[in-house]
């Protein structure tokens, strides 16, 4: 059972009118790993991750999350795997008219099952685990930072503890301290609640201190897949291009 | 858990053994059996609790367990490594922390809704206040003049509304036609209607109509645009580069509306008399003829251009009142819709107060 693949896609192909995006795609993630993906501004990142979470259905090709296909699901299915996947927008698409608390209760309340006790503690004690403070808990989004509002995100995305975490550009505008606490709050929580993540981002310190692996999208398909090191070592031009910073600035690997 | 069947979660439901004095639960543990976890509480009681075969906790049931202890973890637990983590993460959040929660006083000076009546009255005078000194300013510096914005919103505002408004127009022409022609024949007084119809509907219900569905249509759509921009941040984009709100985005709309009232409502004045003519035909015998011969001679030019004034400041009031609120809203979804129903509600009102105040002041011209 645990070594079924959290997600399996295999031959996905993307095709806008007659720009193709993605060309026959296949991809594992294996349980528990970090898997990040990255490309360059336009090689569909963003359409891979929302056709891996079921937002945008692929013109070919299969996907199966945590062992269910994605396709022939029932609605019944696909509302019992949302909430075993959780997922973090880019800027966090947190519910502007609902407070902090509200926001990370809203999943739970809408489970029908929980006392509104329960589901107040449970959203203050992920609010909490996120590292925000029980006083930013009534504030609405507009009010908070930009930071704060990732971490509402994923405070939200982890409301019923999902076995599946996608992270879309996590840190995306975020300062360095900001995004290398994000980093350390994304490792730990993993470890503890046993995560296996999926992640789209462009910064190349949480790019190298989060990943298991990496996969590249380049020339509509992926190009490489492997540790960091591997896919450093990888001779295609892009990648080479991608990662010259960091071995123009080796501190920034270091760190 | 990965990649097991979802049909077969029921089958791995919660089971309590007790056997020397030591309760063992297992079975899952999470938040879908949150429940049946709820009910197996009270059989819990102190007893020593083994949840070493448990296949999952996750922490909305840990935090079961834990309210349950009293909000502590007993030494007689029996944990899994990864379990004792959760407990951990629960352990680290202060009691109080996980009790808050805002009192109904917090919430609703947080809801509690933005604008007065005055604030809102001094905003609609501070936004007409500009828009006059902006259209001063354009008049100073016509090759300043927003041309593209004022044509496109002549054409969102105006021209899209023309099919609906004439409709409207033509059917409760027909309506009043209909029901002063049983009036009137009852006191023989047929060749009148075109009369009836010409000043009731040049003057008053022609403006009227087309102003309240304007106001619901191209009224509400200019403050929901607006109020996304502010949700989208564009109009903080608009600020930063200096361009004024109101001369990009208040005066273009202000004038296509002002400009296009007028005509949409000849346009409404024409389908509604050309309702009446259908009509009276049909009920009075009164021929198109004799009804346009009427239209003529009895109707003063009067009518005609008291309405068409009217419609002019029906008009401006819609886009003044719909900018106002357009612009004034909160960067949320909630915001957002209240201002746009306060938006139509106030300038339907607003038409027929000033519509009342126009009937007082011209009561002299016919």
């Amino acid at each position: 059972m645990t070594a079924d693949s959290p997600v399996v896609a295999r031959g996905i192909v993307n095709q806008f009118g007659d720009h193709v995006v993605h060309d026959g795609i296949d991809l594992t993630v294996r349980p528990g790993e970090i898997l990040s993906i990255v490309g360059g501004s336009g090689s569909g990142k963003t359409v891979l991750l929302n056709s891996l979470i079921g937002l945008h259905t692929p013109t070919r090709g299969d996907i199966r999350l945590l062992g269910e296909p994605l396709r022939q699901a029932s609605r019944k299915t696909e509302m019992a795997l949302r909430n075993r996947i959780g997922v973090v927008f880019q800027q966090g698409a947190l519910f502007s008219a609902f407070t902090v608390l509200e926001n990370v209760a809203f999943p739970l309340s809408e489970l029908h099952t929980l006392p509104l006790a329960l589901q107040r503690e449970l959203a203050q004690l992920k609010i909490h685990m996120v590292g925000l403070s029980t006083s930013d808990a009534n504030k609405l989004p507009a009010e908070i930072s930009g930071g704060m509002r990732t971490r509402v995100a994923l405070a939200r995305a982890l409301a019923l503890d999902p076995e599946l975490l996608f992270l879309d550009e996590p840190t995306s505008g975020l300062d360095p301290v900001s995004a290398e606490l994000f980093v350390e709050l994304i490792s730990s929580l993993r470890t503890a609640l046993d995560l296996t993540v999926v992640m789209v981002t462009h910064d190349l310190y949480t790019l190298t201190a989060l990943s298991d692996r990496i996969a590249v999208l380049a020339d509509r398909n992926v190009v490489a897949l492997g540790t960091p090191e591997e896919v450093m070592a990888h001779p295609h031009p892009f990648i080479q291009s991608y990662f010259r910073t960091l071995r123009d600035f080796p501190s920034v690997e270091g760190a | 858990m990965i990649g097991e069947p979802l049909s077969d979660q029921s089958a791995m439901a919660l089971t309590l053994l007790k056997s020397d004095g030591v309760a063992a639960l297992s079975g899952r543990l999470d938040i879908q059996t949150v429940p049946a976890l709820r009910a197996l509480l009270p059989d819990l009681r102190d007893l020593p609790l083994d949840l070493t075969q448990a296949s999952d906790l996750d922490s909305a049931a840990a935090l079961v367990l834990w309210e349950h202890w009293g909000g502590s973890l007993p030494e007689t637990v029996r944990l899994t490594s990864k379990q004792s983590t959760i407990f951990d993460y629960i352990r680290a959040t202060p009691a109080a922390s996980l009790h808050a929660y805002p009192t109904v006083r917090e919430l609703r000076a947080r809801r509690a809704p933005q604008h007065h009546w005055g604030t809102v009255a001094r905003g609609l005078l501070v936004t007409l206040g500009q828009l006059v000194l902006d259209l001063v300013y354009f008049a100073a510096h016509p090759a300043r003049w927003p041309l593209k914005e004022t044509s496109a919103a002549c054409y969102r505002s105006g021209v899209t509304a023309l099919p609906i408004t004439v409709v409207v127009g033509f059917l409760i022409g027909i309506v009043l036609s209909y029901l002063s022609s049983l009036t009137l024949r009852d006191f023989g007084a047929e060749s009148f209607l075109p009369l009836v119809m010409g000043v009731g509907v040049l003057r008053e219900l022609g403006p009227l109509l087309t102003a309240i569905v304007l106001a619901g249509r191209s009224g509400s759509a200019i403050t929901a645009s607006l109020g996304a921009m502010r949700l989208t941040q564009e109009l903080d984009a608009l600020a930063v580069l200096g361009i004024s709100h109101s001369r990009r985005l208040v005066v273009p709309r202000a004038v296509a509306l002002a400009v296009m009232t007028p005509l949409l409502v000849v346009c409404t004045n024409i389908a509604a008399l050309a309702g009446g003519m259908l009509s009276g035909w049909a009920e009075l015998d009164l021929t198109p003829a004799a009804y346009l011969l009427g239209l003529k001679n009895d109707v003063a030019t009067v009518h005609l251009i008291i309405g068409v004034f009217k419609s002019l400041v029906f008009g401006a009031t819609i886009a003044v009142v719909s900018c106002y609120f357009g612009l004034s809203g909160r960067p949320n979804t909630q915001s957002l819709a209240t201002q746009t129903t306060r938006s139509v509600v106030l300038s339907i009102s607003a038409i027929i107060v000033l519509d009342a105040f126009f009937a007082v002041l011209f009561k002299d011209l016919s």
